[in-house]
């Protein structure tokens, strides 16, 4: 593990106006690696996630994926990235395929046309999500959690090298969930991806993730899930249960930062 | 048809006909992208463009063309530092270019202003020339679009995952603007704002209410256009009314029409 650098954080501060999101944060991720980020609301898990595709510019520190700048890492399509927010116009003209193929088109030269391959791809993805069934309809018209897994599928037919996950569990059932964690574990196993998973389901997660980081603003703690739970100091730091991480009123440290004082 | 004898009508018709194909497909990129309130505001930033072209001597054609592009590109500029959003830009920009044309206006003296030809221009006085560059823009403009067709969708559908997945979203949105002001301005001599407003939007918004998929919507959209805009100048002839007044009528109700009635047969 971690042989080769996917993903290298040197030091990055990210700031918002004069609020700190994220502060000297430096770590790394590697091939064939899984890492779940956990962490309270406004920790800044999006933050850190959005700074690695280069959506959002630290004010310090730097950024190489696979060597490169974040944009480059995006041209030359490294990602699949499912965002925790989405807001879709339910009228749009297209069909859950459309949807996942679209990621197949940008990876196309202009007037370039879906291969057989392409479709085969496609279908595979939509399959893998088991919404194959479903493929004609509307995206508008799907209920949230299939919605959730075509969006999923869709990062998957981009092919990527590194995938985000910003709390991609969202909305999926119970089954959904186990089988989209599965899948991850055999998609780094047999493509060497570097998978970064947000998720506030710690217990869900850690059965199938190589390592956890803990984001509070800085990264408190990244490594083996067992070194995480024989922590101290970050026991002292999350409480002592770890399911103070999915954040309840007993939480004193974990209190939510105010969000948005506008 | 003996309309068809007379030779400003032939042009009338082309003009019809061109024009529609142009919103057609411009139209469903308008609706996609939610740029519907930019078009009624760089059409009435137009008269601003107008104004400054009469009061320093140019040629109002071409200063309301940069005028356009250069609000078009500024309230592009605003809205992707996300302070404020476009519709809100839009809504200071066309005020205040309205503003600075009603100003200039006033001060270039003993000029009247023609209101009512540049609120529905004046299909039927359409010379060769206008025709000729509506060709050129519906050669240039409509491959551009289709060229770009996919990842346009991406952009509209989900912005951000577009651009992770490599998509130049500033260039097409960029380019999306320029175009869509060149349009505006191009056809505002010929139909006027308020026809232009009416349809950069109908056609896509009808377009989206009847079709499931990107293709047909496009489809349909260019043939609403085009049916709207020819027939809308046929009824004007026989009711003898003003062709462009009843263009917008034409298309606004038979979107409602479809609106209403789409709706009532979904639900049996
Ligand atoms: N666009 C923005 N403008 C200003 N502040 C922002 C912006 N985006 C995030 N922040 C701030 O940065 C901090 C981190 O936000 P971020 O979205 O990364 O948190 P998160 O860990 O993903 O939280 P959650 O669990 O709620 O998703 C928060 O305090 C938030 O208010
Ligand atoms: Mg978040």
């Amino acid at each position: 593990m971690m042989t080769e650098n996917c993903i290298s954080f040197n030091n990055v501060t990210v700031k918002f106006g004069s609020a700190t999101a994220l502060k000297d944060v430096s770590m790394e991720i590697g091939r064939s690696e899984l890492v779940a980020i956990v962490g309270p609301n406004g920790a800044g898990k999006t933050t850190l996630l959005k700074a690695a595709m280069g959506l959002i510019k630290p004010v310090r520190g730097s950024i190489k994926i696979l060597g490169d700048s974040p944009a480059k890492a995006r041209d030359r399509g490294i990602f699949g990235y499912v965002g925790q927010i989405s807001l879709y116009d339910d009228r749009f003209p297209l069909s859950a395929k459309d949807v996942v193929a679209l990621s197949r088109y940008a990876k196309k030269k202009f007037l370039e046309r879906l291969t057989q391959k392409d479709e085969k791809i496609i279908y595979d993805s939509l399959e893998t999500v088991g919404m194959s069934g479903e493929s004609q309809k509307r995206f508008g018209d799907l209920s949230g959690g299939q919605r959730q897994r075509i969006l999923i599928a869709r990062a998957l037919a981009f092919e990527p090298k590194i995938l985000l996950l910003d709390e991609p569990s969202t909305g999926l059932d119970t089954v959904a969930q186990e089988t989209f964690y599965e899948l991850l574990v055999k998609l780094k196993n047999e493509k060497g991806l570097a998978i970064v998973i947000v998720s506030h389901d710690i217990g869900a997660v850690s059965r199938y993730v190589d390592t956890i980081a803990c984001l509070k603003e800085k990264i408190h703690f990244h490594g083996k899930f067992e070194g995480f739970l024989s922590d101290e100091n970050l026991k002292s730091f999350f409480g002592d249960k770890i399911n103070i991480l999915v954040h309840d009123e007993n939480c004193a440290t974990c209190k939510r930062k105010n969000i948005g004082n506008i | 048809m003996e309309i068809f004898n007379y030779p400003f009508f032939k042009i009338a018709f082309a003009t019809a006909f061109f024009a529609g194909i142009l919103f057609g497909v411009v139209s469903f990129f308008v609706y996609s992208r939610k740029l519907a309130f930019l078009g009624v505001g760089i059409s009435h930033a137009a008269f601003g463009g107008v104004a400054l072209g009469v009061f320093f001597g140019f040629s109002p054609f071409f200063s309301a063309l940069i005028f356009c592009v250069l609000t078009a590109i500024f309230i592009g500029k605003i809205s992707k530092s996300a302070k404020i959003s476009v519709n809100a830009s839009v809504g200071i920009f066309f005020s205040l270019s309205m503003a600075i044309g009603a100003v200039f206006i006033s001060l270039k003296r003993g000029y009247s202003f023609d209101l009512q030809s540049y609120l529905f221009g004046n299909i039927l006085a359409v010379s060769q020339r206008e025709v000729f560059y509506l060709v050129l823009a519906d050669v240039l403009i409509v491959p551009f679009l289709l060229f770009f067709l996919r990842r346009i969708i991406y952009l509209s559908f989900d912005e951000e995952s577009a651009r992770v997945s490599g998509v130049k979203t500033d260039f097409l949105d960029y380019s999306l603007l320029v175009i869509f002001a060149f349009i505006v301005v191009l056809t505002i001599k010929i139909i006027g704002i308020i026809l232009v407003s009416a349809l950069v939007i109908l056609p896509g918004m009808f377009a989206v209410l009847v079709s499931k998929s990107y293709k047909s919507a496009i489809a349909i959209s260019i043939v609403f256009s085009v049916i709207t805009m020819t027939g809308g100048l046929f009824l004007s002839y026989i009711a003898n009314t003003p062709p462009g007044a009843t263009i917008t009528i034409l298309a606004s109700s038979l979107y409602f029409i479809f609106l209403l009635t789409y709706k009532s047969l979904k639900k049996y």
